[in-house]
C-alpha cells in the first residue's frame, strides 16, 4: 500500500490520494509510515525533475497530491512523527514577481524533508527581514529573474547586518541573472546555478 | 518588402562579385543564404537597460513617450556596433498585447514593467476579453515605434517579436495557474475511463485550458494582423512562446498542448510569421527538423536557453554538437553570451569566448550570429561593443 501511494505522490495522482490513505489509515497503517510514503513519493518527483523526466506541471500535482495527503495525515500524526530537516525561507525579491524558480527550489526544499516558508514574490527588503526575524529559519532563499531586481538582494544583505540577524541565517540566492560572482560580490552564503542543486546547496549550510 | 528584397539582392551580387564591404544589413541577409565575410553581430536594443544609455531615461517615460524611444533607440545606433540593431522600444515584449486585455503592470523607473494581477481568474472571465479591433495602448506605442524607425532608418531592419498564445496564456492567466490548468487538462484528456474523469474534475476544470488557449490563438493572430494594418511588415517577425519549454513542460506536452495552436496561428498569417520552438539542447534541436513545419524555418538555432555554467556561459560541451546539426540542417547558428556573462567575465575571458565560438564556427563553415541577451546593470555599452569588435577580428570566413 504505501509502495501505491508513494506512487501516487510522485505522479502527482491528486484525485485518488484522499481515498488511498483514508483507506489505509482505516486498515490500521501506521500514520507515520504513511507520511514516510508521501516524502518518498515528493522525493521522486524532485529526482525526476533533475534527471529533466518532470516539468513544473508534475511537480505542481505531486505539490497538491501532498498538500491533500498532509491534509488527512495530519490529525492523526504526533509531534514527534514530523522530522524537519530545518527551515528555510523564501521570497522572489522587490520589483520582481517571477515564482517558477522559487517554486521548484521550494518544492525540492519540501521533498527533501526541509520546512519551507514561501513569503512570496515581490518581497521588500522590511519584509525578508521581518521573516527571518518571525520565523527564524536556518536559511534564507532569495530569488531574482531579472538583473535590476537581484540588486535588492544586497540591500537585504545589508539590513540584515544592521539588524544584526546576519549571522544567525544563512543566505542563498538564485535566478536567471545570478552568478557565483555576485554571490560573492554580496556576500551571500552560497548560489544555485539551478533549483536541482537547492536541496544540496541548503545540506551543505546547515 | 519590396525594398528589403532588393537590398538582400544588391547584398548578394556585391558579396559575390567582392564590390567593396557589406553593411550590417547586407551581411545579416547575406548569411540568410550562404557564408558571409563573417561572423554577424545582432543586438536587441529593448535588451540594453535605458539607464546605460542615458539616465533620464527611465520605464515610466519610456511607457509613456513614443518619442523618448526612438530617441534612445538613436542613442543605441550612435554607440553601439552591431551589424543589426533591433527592437527599438523599451515597454518589454510582455506588455504589447496583454496589457491592452487586462494585465495589469507596474512601471516603476529603474525596474522593467511586471504584470502584478491577471483578468482570468475563472472561465468566466475568458468570455469577457475582447479580441482587439484596433490597435491601442502599449500595442499602438510599439507599431508606431517601429513605424516611425522604418521611416528613419530604410537601414534598419524591423523584426515584429509578439507573444504566442502560450505567453500571452500566462500573461493572462499567471504563471501558477496556467501549468495547473494544462495539468488538470492533460490528466483529464488521458484519462481511460469515465470515472476517472469525473473525479478529476472534482479537482479542477479541464475545459479552462482549452478555452484559453483558443482565446490567445485569437489574439495572437490578431495581433499580427493589426501590425500590418498598421503598416508593418511580417517579414522575418516571430510568434514568441519563450515560456513553452524546460523546465515550465516536457516536449512532449509542447507538442501535444500547445504547438497545435501555434501552428494554427501560423496557418492563419500565411504562414510569414516564424513559429519556431527555443529548445534547451543541441539533441532537441535535432529533433525540431524532424517536425513538418520546423525543419522547414530558417534562423532558430540558438543557445539561448542551453544550461549554462555558473558564470553565465552556455556549457561549451554544446557548442561542437549544435554547429554539426547547423551545417547538416544548412541553418545559421545565433548564439548569446548571456548578461551575467557580459557583466562578470573580465575583458579577457570575454576575448577567449568569443575566440573559441567563431574559430569553431568559421572552421565548420558554419553562419554565426553573436548576440547579446540582454546588457544589464554591472555592465557597460563599451563591454558589449567589445564583444562585437571580437567577432570582427575573429569570426572571419
Amino acid at each position: 500500500m504505501n509502495a501505491t501511494i508513494a506512487k501516487a505522490i510522485e505522479e502527482g495522482n491528486l484525485y485518488e490520494i484522499e481515498a488511498m490513505l483514508t483507506a489505509a489509515l482505516a486498515a490500521g497503517e501506521r500514520p507515520r509510515e504513511l507520511l514516510d510514503a508521501l516524502m518518498t513519493g515528493l522525493r521522486s518527483c524532485g529526482d525526476r525533475f533533475e534527471k529533466g523526466e518532470f516539468f513544473l506541471p508534475e511537480l505542481i500535482g505531486a505539490a497538491d497530491a501532498f498538500k491533500l495527503g498532509m491534509g488527512i495525515l495530519a490529525p492523526t500524526l504526533s509531534a514527534g512523527d514530523r522530522v524537519s530537516q530545518g527551515k528555510v525561507v523564501l521570497g522572489t525579491v522587490h520589483g520582481d514577481v517571477h515564482d517558477i524558480g522559487k517554486n521548484l527550489v521550494g518544492f525540492m526544499l519540501s521533498s527533501a524533508g526541509f520546512t519551507v516558508v514561501d513569503i512570496g514574490t515581490d518581497v521588500s527588503t522590511g519584509q525578508f527581514v521581518q521573516a527571518v526575524r518571525e520565523h527564524q529559519p536556518q536559511v534564507l532563499g532569495m530569488s531574482a529573474l531579472l538583473t535590476t531586481t537581484m540588486l535588492g538582494m544586497e540591500d537585504v544583505i545589508k539590513e540584515l547586518k544592521k539588524q544584526g540577524l546576519r549571522n544567525k541565517v544563512k543566505v542563498i540566492i538564485g535566478g536567471g541573472p545570478v552568478s557565483k560572482k555576485y554571490c560573492e560580490d554580496i556576500g551571500a552564503d552560497g548560489y544555485g546555478n539551478d533549483a536541482a542543486q537547492a536541496v544540496n546547496l541548503v545540506r551543505g549550510l546547515m | 518588402m519590396a525594398n528589403l528584397m532588393m537590398t538582400m539582392g544588391k547584398a548578394l551580387v556585391k558579396h559575390k562579385f567582392h564590390l567593396g564591404p557589406l553593411t550590417g544589413l547586407e551581411r545579416f541577409m547575406v548569411s540568410a543564404v550562404t557564408l558571409a565575410d563573417r561572423a554577424a553581430t545582432f543586438l536587441a536594443a529593448t535588451n540594453i537597460e535605458p539607464e546605460l544609455i542615458d539616465p533620464k531615461y527611465d520605464y515610466v517615460l519610456l511607457s509613456r513617450s513614443v518619442e523618448a524611444n526612438l530617441d534612445l533607440f538613436e542613442m543605441v545606433r550612435q554607440k553601439v556596433q552591431a551589424d543589426i540593431l533591433a527592437v527599438p522600444h523599451w515597454l518589454g515584449l510582455m506588455g504589447v498585447g496583454a496589457s491592452e486585455l487586462g494585465t495589469v503592470y507596474k512601471i516603476e523607473p529603474r525596474r522593467f514593467p511586471y504584470p502584478v494581477d491577471h483578468p482570468i481568474k475563472k472561465q468566466e472571465d475568458i468570455a469577457r476579453i475582447q479580441i482587439p479591433q484596433q490597435a491601442s495602448g502599449y500595442l499602438k506605442m510599439v507599431f508606431d515605434i517601429n513605424k516611425e524607425v522604418q521611416r528613419r532608418y530604410p537601414d534598419a531592419l524591423v523584426i515584429l517579436t509578439l507573444d504566442g498564445p502560450w505567453d500571452l496564456a500566462m500573461l493572462l492567466r499567471g504563471d501558477r495557474d496556467l501549468p495547473t490548468d494544462l495539468r488538470i487538462h492533460r490528466d483529464y484528456t488521458e484519462a481511460k475511463d469515465q470515472a476517472i474523469r469525473d473525479r478529476i474534475r472534482r479537482f479542477g476544470n479541464p475545459d479552462i485550458y482549452p478555452a484559453i488557449m483558443e482565446l490567445t490563438t485569437q489574439v495572437s493572430i490578431r495581433l499580427f494582423q493589426l501590425a500590418v494594418e498598421s503598416g508593418l511588415s511580417l517579414m522575418g517577425s516571430a510568434l514568441v512562446d519563450q515560456y513553452a519549454s524546460k523546465p515550465i513542460m516536457s516536449r512532449e506536452d509542447y507538442f501535444k498542448y500547445v504547438h497545435p495552436y501555434r501552428i494554427r496561428a501560423w496557418e492563419a498569417l500565411g504562414r510569414k510569421v516564424n513559429p519556431g520552438y527555443i529548445v534547451p539542447s543541441p539533441q532537441e534541436a535535432g529533433q525540431n527538423m524532424q517536425d513538418p513545419v520546423l525543419g522547414k524555418l530558417q534562423g532558430s538555432f540558438t543557445n539561448y536557453i542551453f544550461p549554462q555554467t555558473p558564470e553565465g556561459l552556455t556549457l561549451p560541451e554544446y557548442d561542437q554538437p549544435m554547429l554539426e546539426m547547423a551545417r547538416k540542417y544548412k541553418q545559421s547558428y545565433m548564439y548569446m553570451v548571456h548578461g551575467k556573462y557580459l557583466r562578470d567575465a573580465s575583458e579577457s575571458q570575454l576575448e577567449a569566448t568569443v575566440q573559441r565560438i567563431c574559430k569553431m564556427a568559421t572552421e565548420a563553415r558554419v553562419n554565426l550570429t553573436v548576440s547579446i541577451a540582454s546588457v544589464p546593470p554591472g555592465a557597460s555599452v563599451e563591454k558589449a561593443n567589445h564583444v562585437f569588435k571580437l567577432v570582427e577580428k575573429y569570426g572571419r570566413y
